[in-house]
């Protein structure tokens, strides 16, 4: 490696020569605002001679005779050619065409038009529309190629973004996060948005594969912002809002009675091909109420002595009466929604930031505060940011350059509500639980009781308090349990990052980097010594400290030129990146006060725990980049990458890319056709590497893939070392072949852009877990075998429709169409691998189901029925039947459930002061299961007592009823509502992501009060979605959706004030 | 110019000095360790290899090792006794949700891709992987008595996996020799034989089995365990004894229960000791083999993923206090003479028991009957954790019995019985039952006849071994049917209220899903008939 970068240098330095004549020194200013420009270059006309301007803007220049014409040109500003005078100034102003505008690359920054990768650059500006407090949300729609998907609604929580498909199937499929160039392992939440220059999307290698073996599924560059301007600018951003719920529940029953008699239905049904009517009548009367016996267990209704609570007409009693009474306690079901959700949520924000520069110095300071309450109790995310970046010449030749943050953030994280069936999720059990149950305890008169303590007294089902017992979700009720329990996250995260960087000599940098970022984690934990699970062991807490620490060193040498028409632009470096996570965690039983979340409140059961582990990689990197009359375009690049993830004669690759672009409008041919301002065509391609292999189901990421994994375990004393992951020290990188092709263009005078590309990415060599026969005591083995390919085309289109002085009406749309197939999978797998629900076949999409096929109900009996092949004594399929048996049925694969086609539109105005925007996304064409609505469609069977059904049960075949796709309600059949494609549901969205309104007061108003902006605005997120069914939220996942029993999304509205002076 | 080549020699050095090779050597520490650490952790201190040796008997306590996190009946043998017992007719619980057995009781579990077959198969194959191990990386001709003893213990834990899967998956040894039982893995199978390994016939896999446990009992000779969590020469005779019996051989089975007797030194529970609640403690001296339970496992910590929690109804912190109790079904309570001791393990019709008839278990009962599914046919056999006083302390950490002596009179008692011998058989039952069971110290007399005195002899093994997972091995072995309602009278939930014929497809448990994927050696017509579960 050193040798190449000695050739490197030598050949460069042979290209510069010397033709000292004369010496003239001069100036370079910024037009806006008179300061001088720092780093431009200035080249004399047609030559390789060239400097760059000084701390103040000034620089000397050597010129002949015959030619004393320079080119002065600056990143972001109109180049202009002068005439050299001694003592000159030459005044440079902002480029106005966005065309010209900087965005941040990998290792460095380009221009729109010299690009010939794929990128995406979303600004400030519309990073701040939205409201999310964490970034990752505020990302869909907004670009081509980019998905989110938001799992839940916790504050705080992210979205996982996926860029241009999926190409893994056991690996990661995240992007890489890189904050101000050093990447970022931590959790996202801790960047303010405020704070954000820029997002920049790598999407494809020629822009990625600098990132070697982390890049292939995309990078995601975030830019905070620095200082500008001589005077100090200061900006005070402020908002209140409100928080609500944004998808609605699922359409299920809320009338006692209903449920009351569907449930004696499916007791009946079950019975009556045995018993007779009398019989089953009999049967379903006795254990309605047994809760031993597949009841329910509660009676809230009072009927008169002697007298049936559901007639043998299957109707409720008609003398009966809301509420009942045992003497001691009165049983009335509650609306648990509507008893627990408080609709009043304040959310607030608050940004300042100052900025400008003072002599050498720029600098950029800000504060943040934020409080979003969610819209549960006990669920909130509050954080508090502050932020200094400065950039400091120290010599005419050397800049040092520093960014630093410091964020804390509290949460109160009630983890119940976002795993999916806990009985103490809130969410789930108010969507899920039959709407009989009481929420609170009762007494004789009715009158809501509270205990010895103070608190109300809610029921837990558990039959402890009161004389019933509820066979759902026994033992819980997550409203107590959010008002008695504690759960609390505290972060403290300190983002680093200081650069040197030396102007050598001509067109000559270098920079070294330290990129330092440490998270402290502190989670306490309180379960409640009064009720619930842990009531009868004193309560329960739980302490948990985790550290994370990265460091991260890059050393980079570049060499940028201008010879004539000739620009060149080299760069070579490594870089190193390290992390380790430690955890400590302990937990006690039996706590003394209720509200201390600490062990030494506790005294039993003391158990503690720490761990630790660590990931590096190791990369060197090379790039060029040439570009001849700003016409033709080239890039390549290289990185030679290692990872600690693999076994040692595994862990070196090799990433690379190439790249190439052509402005059709630089060519004479074109010159005539005023109306373009720039029309290139581009292509690339290039290698990107994967090594995150996760643990097999799981989302957490193996560090160690290539060794046998043990866990140390305790046999009455001695040690026992059990093997818990069987390693395979063969594999290495899955490795992302990406190729991009499009045609970019910008047409009358910059008002209407654009773009199409076509891309390939293909994945070979994919990480994947092969399955084992579990007879040999593991069930998967780590391998590298098989290929993916995602196939697609991007489309993006932004037009200024009206652009006067005072109007301006925007409008943007954008589409991904993509296509994932499975090109080749594990030969002994023979084309096709069944695992779990899905099937991965050759020439298919990864996703896939592999699943029942319903056929209807059988309108004699009311039995669901599916399909089952007919084989011939060869067994080849012949036909198909149906059948009454879900075991027997025949599974069959129901095709790609991705959506084809996502995306997003919207449209912004300007007028007068006044601003209005509008932001949607979509996505067409997929599928997903719908597991919320499955469990809430189930037939009575004994465990599913005591859950709530969908009001489409109350189609359910019945004698009457014959001609239905709902079957017979029967206690006594489990599959009634199994997995089959019966359940799969389209995954066509269009949600109405953000309003934004505001009104800028005109300067000549506030010039009196020194004010130099003024705005008021209201601001809207996750204002609306329309889906195929109400309840159902395609976005947080492409397979199986738990919509009905995760945190859900939430909806915010807010106004607010910007000032800016 | 002189500046700038400095800086580039400082910039070259900067690269070599993160180019260090080690920089990408990364480990863990603590949470799991690597092979390599391993290795390195073994060639430090050699005493470590006996970790492998523990590994095996870890694999029977480990906490969700099967399914994974979320499965509450994942906590190693102890479940699987759950599931078995839960299946036969004489332990009833309540068709509730929080009832992880529920799906047991009432045969859904016998669903080829459903998690509960696959813990069936997988529970018993992972510790086999865990014995091939340690035999893998053996010398079976050492003399080293270290290793013979680690080769030994390896060998019978692997013949008591085999038999577990054997009698799980086909039908009795006996009239089935022939039909297919279960792939055989050893130490010797190579990966690509395991990726195509059929299933073996029921004969081939008895003779593993018995040739492991012939050459367990050779190298346990003279081996003094740890503790009684490891296999020691007579719990390999008991195992032997068991192997016999399933395979008919009569006489060896009675003749190794008494080894296994006599090497063991373990004399049956005394009257005493079996009329407070016990089963609980490994170091009663009835016990041959079990499950060291510390109050350090993760199912012990994990408060309610063991097994006090789905059956000693003293830990009501656990499952059983919100409902899902383990009794006895009537029929056979009904059965149990009124002096007999064992009458008392489960609560009569007015909830009570001399068990626990004494003021320090008011404090229990208050908590217990505030659960509605609390009381008649309860068992309190099984008592908490360090006798009465874990009452108040509420800890999991009951050993789990794997072997005791009753089960090996038992067995010879029956091997005599069925060998010809049934007068030494009839005497050695009256023995013991008037011995150590009888309320009055003697009035049981067994049956004379050799059917009769067998069915008694069966009959006794369900009441004196309920809940410890013997009760369906039984089923099959002696082919009977499962008889939940007698003459209409059950104490089986509503819906799980049916009978079973004898050797019915619906005992068998089926190869799971997984299997069948990845091994081509079985295909979906391999496996054991699929057939809906019986209704009620």
């Amino acid at each position: 490696m050193r040798k190449l970068i000695f050739l490197f240098v030598c050949f460069i330095a042979g290209m510069s020569s010397v033709l000292a004549q004369t010496s003239i020194s001069g100036k370079v200013i910024s037009g806006d605002d008179g300061e001088p420009v720092i780093g431009a270059t200035v080249m004399l006309k047609g030559t390789t001679t060239g400097t760059i301007t000084g701390a103040d803007g000034e620089f000397s220049i050597v010129v002949t005779p015959e030619n004393r014409t320079l080119v002065v040109s600056f990143i972001g500003m109109v180049t202009v050619e002068v005439e050299a005078v001694n003592n000159m100034t030459v005044t440079l102003s902002s480029s106005v065409s966005e065309l010209d505008e900087v965005i941040v690359t990998a290792f460095g920054l380009s221009t729109k038009k010299s690009f010939t990768g794929a990128a995406a650059v979303i600004k400030s500006e519309e990073l701040a529309k939205n409201q999310s407090s964490n970034i990752t949300n505020n990302l869909a729609g907004k670009v081509a190629g980019v998905q989110g998907l938001a799992a839940n609604g916790q504050p705080g929580s992210g979205s996982s973004i996926r860029i241009r498909g999926i190409g893994s199937m056991s690996s990661s499929n995240a992007p890489l996060y890189v904050v101000d160039g050093v990447p970022y392992d931590t959790d996202i939440s801790a960047v303010n948005n405020a704070d954000i220059e820029s997002v920049t999307v790598l999407k494809d290698a020629a822009s990625a594969a600098l990132y070697g073996a982390r890049g292939a599924n995309g990078v995601i560059i975030i830019t905070t912002k620095r200082g500008k301007g001589k005077d100090a600018q200061v900006k005070i951003d402020t908002k209140w809002g409100n928080n609500s719920r944004a998808i609605p529940a699922y359409n299920v029953m809320t009338d006692p009675g209903m449920y009351y008699e569907n449930f004696y239905r499916a007791m009946y049904n079950s019975r009556v091909n045995k018993d007779g009517v009398d019989g089953a009548h009999e049967y379903a009367n006795n254990y309605l109420l047994d809760a031993s016996q597949g009841g329910l267990g509660y009676q809230v209704y009072t009927v008169p002595n002697g007298e049936r609570l559901i007639g043998k007409n299957f109707k409720l009693n008609p003398n009966a009466k809301l509420g009942y009474s045992d003497g001691t306690f009165t049983y009335l079901p509650d609306k648990w929604y509507d008893e627990v959700f408080n609709p009043k949520n304040l959310r607030q924000e608050y940004n300042l930031s100052v900025s400008g520069s003072a002599d050498k110095l720029t600098y950029f300071f800000s504060a943040n505060y934020l409080h979003d309450t969610g819209i549960v109790s006990n669920s909130d995310f509050q954080r508090f940011s502050s932020r200094l970046n400065t950039d400091y010449q120290v010599k005419k030749w050397l800049k040092l350059v520093s960014n630093m943050s410091y964020i804390r953030s509290d949460s109160r994280y009630p983890d119940e509500q976002v795993s999916d069936r806990s009985s103490g999720n809130l969410f789930f059990v108010s969507n899920m639980l039959a709407p009989i149950y009481p929420l609170y305890v009762r007494d004789a008169k009715g009158k809501i009781m509270t205990d010895d303590r103070g608190y109300t007294l809610y029921d837990y089902g558990e039959g402890k308090i009161v004389n019933a017992k509820r066979p759902f979700m026994s033992q819980s009720n997550p409203a107590s349990n959010l008002m008695l329990n504690t759960e609390k996250f505290s972060n403290d995260y300190f983002v680093g990052k200081w650069s040197a960087v030396a102007e050598i000599f001509d067109g000559f940098k270098a920079t070294a980097t330290l990129g330092a970022t440490t998270a402290n984690t502190h989670y306490n934990m309180l379960q409640n010594p009064y009720y619930g699970q842990f009531a009868d062991g004193g309560g329960y807490v739980s302490v948990q400290y985790g550290r994370f620490y990265s460091i991260n060193q890059q050393y980079l040498l570049t060499y940028e030129k201008q010879f004539g028409e000739h620009n060149v632009d080299l760069m070579a470096g490594t870089e190193s990146y390290k992390f380790k996570n430690a955890s400590l965690s302990g937990f006690k039983t039996k706590v003394y006060q209720d509200r201390v979340p600490e062990l030494n409140n506790a005294i039993l059961d003391p158990s503690t725990s720490s761990s630790s582990y660590t990931y590096s990689t190791l990369g060197f990197l090379a790039q060029a980049k040439y570009d001849f009359a700003s016409k033709y375009f080239a890039s390549a690049s290289y990185r030679r990458d290692g990872s600690s993830s693999f076994a040692p004669e595994n862990r070196w690759g090799n990433f690379w890319s190439v790249g190439a672009a052509w402005d059709l409008k630089s060519e004479s041919f074109l010159d005539n056709a005023e109306f373009i301002d720039l029309l290139k065509l581009k292509a690339s391609y290039g290698a990107q590497g994967n090594d995150k292999l996760l643990y097999a189901g799981s989302a957490s990421i193996n560090f160690y893939p290539y060794q046998d994994q043990f866990v140390v375990s305790e046999n009455n004393g001695e040690f026992a070392t059990e093997r818990s992951y069987k390693g395979n020290r063969d594999i290495t990188w899955e490795t992302s072949y990406n190729f991009n092709t499009g045609v970019e263009f910008s047409l009358f005078s910059e008002r209407l852009n654009g773009g199409v590309e076509f891309f390939s990415r293909k994945t070979v060599d994919m990480l994947y877990y092969q399955p084992v026969a579990p007879s040999m005591g593991y069930t998967e083995l780590p391998v590298n075998i098989g290929s993916v390919r995602n196939l697609g085309v991007e489309i993006e289109l932004d037009a200024d429709i009206v652009k006067t002085r005072s109007v301006t009406w925007n409008v943007y749309a954008n589409a991904t169409f993509l296509k994932n197939k499975i090109l080749e999978l594990s030969p002994e797998l023979e084309g096709q691998w069944i695992s779990g629900s899905y099937i991965y076949k050759e020439g298919e999409s990864m996703y896939n189901f592999y699943i029942r096929e319903t056929a209807g109900v059988d309108e004699l009996t009311g039995d669901p029925l599916w399909y089952v092949d007919i084989l011939d004594a060869e067994g080849n399929v012949t036909g198909r039947e149906t059948t009454n048996n879900w075991s027997k049925g025949t599974r069959y694969e129901q095709g790609d459930i991705l959506p084809k086609v996502y995306g997003g539109f919207g449209t912004s105005l300007e007028a007068y002061g006044f601003d209005c925007s509008l932001e949607f996304a979509y996505q067409m064409g997929g599928r997903v299961l719908d597991n919320s609505y499955l469990t809430l469609m189930h037939s009575g069977y004994s465990s599913d007592a005591g859950r709530n059904w969908h009001a489409d049960i109350l189609n359910a075949w019945t004698p009457e009823n014959t001609k239905t796709d709902v079957p017979r309600l029967n206690s006594a059949n489990q599959y009634s509502n199994a997995t089959s494609n019966r359940f799969l549901i389209s995954s066509d969205y269009l949600s109405l992501q953000n309003i934004t309104l505001g009104y800028t007061l005109p300067k000549r108003l506030l010039e009196r009060i020194k004010i130099e902006k003024l705005r008021i605005f209201g601001v809207a997120d996750n204002v609306a979605l329309f889906t195929a069914r109400q309840g159902l939220d395609p976005r947080q996942s492409f397979t199986v959706a738990y919509s009905g029993s995760l945190y859900a999304p939430i909806r915010s509205i807010s106004g607010g004030l910007n000032i800016t002076f | 110019m002189k500046r700038t080549k400095i800086y580039i020699i400082t910039l070259l050095s900067a690269f070599a000095l993160i180019g260090c090779s080690d920089f990408l050597d990364t480990y863990p520490e603590g949470g799991t360790i690597t092979e390599e650490q391993k290795i390195a952790a073994s060639e430090a201190n050699p005493a470590l290899l006996s970790a492998d040796v523990a590994a095996m008997y870890a694999n029977m306590i480990a906490y969700t090792g099967v399914l994974g996190s979320g499965y509450h009946n994942d906590f190693g043998y102890a479940a699987a006794c759950l599931y078995m017992d839960c299946n036969s007719a004489d332990m009833t619980s309540a068709n509730i949700g929080y009832n992880w057995f529920g799906p047991n009781g009432s045969y859904a579990d016998r669903e080829y891709s459903s998690t509960r077959t696959f813990f069936m198969w997988s529970l018993f194959y992972k510790q086999i992987a865990s014995a091939n191990i340690v035999l893998g990386s053996s010398d079976l001709e050492t003399d080293d008595p270290t290793l013979r003893a680690f080769i030994g213990q390896a060998l019978a834990v692997r013949a008591f996996d085999y038999m577990s899967l054997a009698q799980l998956h086909q039908f009795t040894y006996k009239g089935h020799e022939n039909k297919p039982c279960v792939p055989i893995v050893t130490e010797k199978t190579s990966s690509e034989e395991a990726a195509k390994n059929p299933r073996a016939s029921v004969k081939d896999v008895y003779e593993l089995i018995m040739s492991d446990l012939n050459m367990a009992v050779k190298y346990l000779k003279g081996y003094k365990r740890p503790d009684k969590g490891y296999i020691d020469q007579g719990v390999a005779y008991g195992l032997r004894a068991r192997a016999n019996l399933i395979m008919n051989n009569w006489a060896a089975a009675a003749s190794d229960a008494d080894s296994a007797l006599i090497v063991s030194g373990a004399v049956p529970y005394t009257l005493a000791e079996v009329s407070k609640p016990a089963f609980a403690d490994a170091g009663d001296k009835t016990v041959m083999w079990a499950n060291m339970i510390t109050e350090n496992n993760d199912i012990v910590k994990s408060g309610i993923i063991n097994m006090p929690s789905h059956l000693c109804s003293f830990y009501t912190d656990g499952y059983v206090g919100v409902g899902a109790w383990r009794k006895i079904n009537k029929p056979l309570y009904d059965k149990i003479r009124v002096d007999d001791i064992r009458k008392q393990w489960w609560l009569n019709e007015d909830e009570a028991s001399v068990l626990v008839d004494k003021p320090i278990y008011d404090g229990w009962r208050e908590v217990a009957s505030s659960d509605a599914d609390f009381g008649v046919y309860t068992n309190v056999k099984f008592g908490p954790y360090k006798g009465e006083a874990g009452l108040y302390n509420q800890v999991a950490a009951q050993d789990w019995f794997l072997m005791r002596a009753e089960e090996m009179i038992f067995i010879k008692a029956e091997g005599l019985a069925k060998s010809g011998n049934t007068g030494g058989a009839k005497t050695l039952l009256e023995n013991f039952v008037n011995g150590n069971r009888m309320v009055s110290g003697s009035g049981y007399t067994a049956p004379s006849g050799a059917a009769e005195l067998s069915d008694e002899i069966w009959f006794q093994r369900r009441i004196e071994l309920w809940g410890e997972g013997f009760s369906f091995y039984d089923i099959m072995r002696l082919k009977k049917p499962v008889t939940r309602v007698v003459d209409g009278v059950t104490s089986f939930p509503a819906a799980w209220q049916f009978n079973i014929e004898a050797e019915a497809p619906i005992l068998l448990w089926l190869v799971p899903k997984a299997e069948i994927e990845a091994n081509k050696g079985i295909t979906e017509e391999d496996n054991n008939e699929k057939v809906a579960p019986p209704k009620a």
